[in-house]
């Protein structure tokens, strides 16, 4: 094994509860069992324990971050241990008193999404209405002078308007655009079938993205990354497990990605329960895909195992049932044909004709 | 997120920041000290990158007085003038305001 690289970044779920219900939402689905929140003297020990592990990005994540009330006290928080802290919201619960005292505690950016640009399609994905506050909620930030980024999920139904969601952002003020591929685990696997786009459309996306991130050089930047149900190669998943990025869940179970806890079998640690760098660097769940111990072939013997890491441990368990597999996105996976075959059906006309929408996750 | 490292080499774009302008970091982006590395890190949202000696000290000059020319001489006068020196800044200024992360640069 591996000795542990330091993390970069904290991904801070500060609450599962969220207002919007996303068909394409990344929190699990059901998760083993659930206690209460962390409260906000634990998050600030977190946050402490985190800056002294070599963590300088925070990102305020959820659910939606701003149903907790003592949002303002965490950001003070993160601020102080010179870390930069972005907000990631949906928007809905802001107001822009709230907006400007974040600010003022050392909020130092903002990450905004979008399901759509037109309204009926955003209500669609989201359950709910919310486009009209989020695009009020985009002038605030900007007023008050904060770096806005606009996510975008990409998905089947709105894949082919990444124009508009261009525009969107440059009418915004946006210094970035995230035009994100659904990754299929949590309520996106459950809608799959409804989500997938076609490669053709994913082709004309990405050749609108290259398009505009030529023309905004220096003013905004794109971010779109092919997702990998059409690139019969994996994505390096969080940077690899356990690498660079840590997650801490509302419960306060430590993990190296969003979805790690949905892999039945693993050992996760919870920050009550002991120091953050301890669980860094030594509970069995970080361990379990550190480094290249763990991998089976074809992962073991392959050229690209440093760069993609064997792929997303959640998929390879969510799709083919073992998380030590070759990630089911990849080529030399036996069972690419699960991927391949989630993939042809994209275009067709869906079987189940209801969406999902997501909830807070329940206990098993 | 791991910091990318600036690398040497051509950018699609080709643009090529003026002698005159006067660079500063955008109030977005922050540099601090790594505790781990002792590197400068440049902070901004969502990302990172980790300067190496030289890119931390042309940054430390980017003050929005001094230009491009005057940064590339005071370097010069600490390390020793060379044609590397006055394109190695260029170029790593450059980078930064492909990121959009310089203000003071528009001609």
């Amino acid at each position: 094994m591996s000795a542990a690289p330091r993390p970069y970044t904290l991904v801070a779920e500060l609450t599962y509860r969220c207002p919007l219900r996303c068909v394409y939402c990344s929190n699990p689905v059901r998760v083993e069992k659930r206690s209460a929140d962390l409260d906000t003297e634990a998050w600030c020990r977190v946050l402490g324990e985190a800056a002294a592990l070599g963590v300088v990005q925070v990102n305020l994540s959820g659910g939606e971050p701003l149903l907790r009330d003592d949002l303002e006290a965490l950001v003070a928080e993160a601020r102080a241990r010179e870390m930069y802290t972005s907000l990631i919201t949906s928007g809905v619960p802001l107001e822009r008193a709230r907006l400007a005292e974040l600010a003022q505690r050392g909020l130092d950016a903002l990450q905004l999404s979008f399901q759509d640009d037109r309204a009926s399609e955003a209500s669609r994905i989201a359950g709910v209405e919310a486009l009209e506050r989020k695009l009020e909620v985009a002038a605030w930030v900007r007023e008050l002078g904060l770096p806005l980024t606009v996510n975008v999920v990409l998905q089947r139904a709105n894949i082919e308007r990444v124009p508009e969601f261009v525009a969107l952002a440059e009418g915004l003020g946006a210094e970035r655009l995230e035009l994100a591929n659904t990754t299929y685990l949590g309520w996106a696997l459950t809608n799959r079938e409804q989500l997938v786009p076609s490669r053709a459309a994913i082709e004309r996306a990405r050749e609108a993205a290259r398009a505009a991130t030529q023309r905004l050089r220096g003013r905004m930047e794109i971010l779109f990354v092919l997702p990998d149900y059409h690139t019969d190669l994996p994505r390096p998943c969080m940077g690899g497990w356990g690498r660079s990025i840590l997650v801490v869940a509302p419960d306060g179970l430590a993990l190296p990605c969003h979805q790690a806890r949905t892999i039945a079998g693993l050992e996760f640690e919870n920050v009550r329960d002991r120091p953050l760098a301890e669980i860094w660097s030594d509970s069995p769940g970080f361990r379990a895909f550190r480094g290249e111990g763990w991998m089976q072939e074809p992962c073991r013997s392959c050229d690209r195992r440093a760069i993609d890491f064997g792929g997303c441990r959640c998929q390879a368990f969510h799709l083919v049932g073992d998380a030590a597999a070759t990630d089911p996105a990849c080529r030399f996976s036996p069972k690419h044909q699960i991927v391949v075959a989630a993939r042809e059906a994209a275009g067709n006309p869906p079987v189940s004709a209801e969406l999902v929408y997501r909830r807070a996750p329940t206990p098993r | 997120m791991a910091p990318a490292r600036l690398r040497a080499g051509g950018d699609e774009q080709g643009a090529v920041i003026a002698l005159e302008a006067r660079p500063r970091l955008a109030p977005k982006a922050r540099l601090r000290v790594d505790r781990v590395t002792g590197k400068v890190l440049l902070l901004y949202p969502e990302r990172g990158l980790a300067l190496n000696d030289t890119g931390a000290e042309i940054l430390g000059l980017c003050n929005g007085e001094l230009r491009v020319s005057e940064i590339i001489d005071a370097l010069a006068a600490r390390h020793g003038p060379s044609a590397a020196l006055a394109e190695e800044v260029r170029d790593f200024l450059q980078k930064l305001a492909d990121r959009n992360l310089l203000r003071g640069i528009e001609p």
